[in-house]
């Protein structure tokens, strides 16, 4: 069967439904003036079935005012927490520096300044400082002889 | 507004049973909790688009709100159903009965669509609408629309000839 004649086909099913439709079609009158008198927030009860309520105006009024009160809520929410932020804030400009942070950073810049310098020496060296330590140098190759060092017998063992 | 919702009042009857997949009281839930919000103000028509395309859109908004929050009162919705004086039987023509047959057959086969095919074909064979028209309505691309339409279009072809068949078969 051709596309046309298939969709011909369709056009005449759905014309059949479009009449049916339109003859089951509730009263529009009747439609409009309930939304009109819910709109205008006209009390209704609602309607309860099968443990389900159906929500008339009056619920949706009350859904209105749930939603504002969690507006509410959420802005008191982020003003405490602000609030919190603000006197942590103050706490720590007031209390200052911490002394020991203080005592710890003059340590760090008086080693710097040793340690810069050559200075400093570490509290254990002298524990490194033995008798006889000078001794064990090697001494250099072509060098002058400290003074009072045997060099007669260093030229006799030479020739 | 209420005389542009009255002239629309067919056509968007028609649309909220296709968001309500066929299901005619929820339809009509759905569409006065429509007209409701349109009165009350909570939908503003702002006309960037046309006046159909705004109010189908928040038809089928609506009827997924709905549909999300009323699945437990579909017994209390079929009571209305049946309580409507839209559906007293009553002895129909030769003619009428046939075209009855035939709604019922595309509302079984539309049933059986996924929910963009469904859209967007009702949107284009009932509704007579462009698929530009349809693709805004359904808050799509245009390209996204065409291939519902195209798979939906296929999909409804074979539902109705496999009805056809198993109608002559019996």
């Amino acid at each position: 069967m051709s596309n046309e004649k298939e969709d011909g086909r369709l056009e005449a099913a759905f014309e059949a439904l479009r009449q049916d439709t339109t003859a089951r079609a509730p009263d529009v009158h009747r439609m409009l003036d309930v939304a009109r008198s819910d709109a205008e927030g006209a009390p209704r009860l609602a309607v309860v079935d099968g443990g389900a309520a159906h929500d008339g105006p009056g619920t949706d009024g009350m859904r209105h005012g749930s939603a504002s009160r969690q507006r509410l809520v959420r802005f008191g929410g982020w003003v405490s927490l602000a609030a919190a932020a603000g006197a942590a804030g103050l706490l720590f400009v007031e209390s200052g520096v911490d002394p020991a942070d203080a005592e710890f950073e003059a340590l760090v810049a008086a080693y710097s300044t040793d340690a810069a310098s050559g200075a400093w020496r570490s509290p254990t060296a002298a524990l490194l400082d033995v008798p006889g330590l000078d001794l064990g140098a090697v001494p250099s190759v072509g060098g002058v002889l400290p003074a009072g060092s045997d060099g007669g017998a260093a030229a006799g063992r030479d020739s | 507004m209420e005389t542009r919702l009255a002239e629309l009042h067919a056509a968007s009857f028609g649309w909220a049973c296709s968001c309500c997949s066929w299901n005619e009281a929820d339809a009509e839930d759905v569409l006065q909790t429509a007209y409701l919000k349109v009165i009350s103000g909570r939908a503003r028509y702002d006309g960037r688009s046309a006046f159909r395309t705004w109010l189908f859109g928040v038809i089928r908004h609506t009827a997924r709100e709905v549909s999300r929050a009323r699945r437990s009162q579909f017994e209390r919705a079929k009571r209305m159903h049946l309580g409507s004086d839209a559906h007293v039987e009553k002895p129909q023509p030769t003619a009428a009965l046939e075209a009855a047959e035939l709604a019922e057959e595309l509302r079984r086969a539309l049933r059986e669509l996924p929910d963009r095919q469904r859209e967007v074909i009702d949107l284009v064979f009932y509704q007579e609408m462009t698929i530009r028209e349809a693709a805004e309505v359904m808050e799509v691309s245009i390209g996204s629309a065409r291939v519902h339409y195209d798979r939906g279009k296929k999909r409804l072809r074979a539902l109705l000839s496999s009805e056809s068949d198993s109608e002559e078969e019996r």
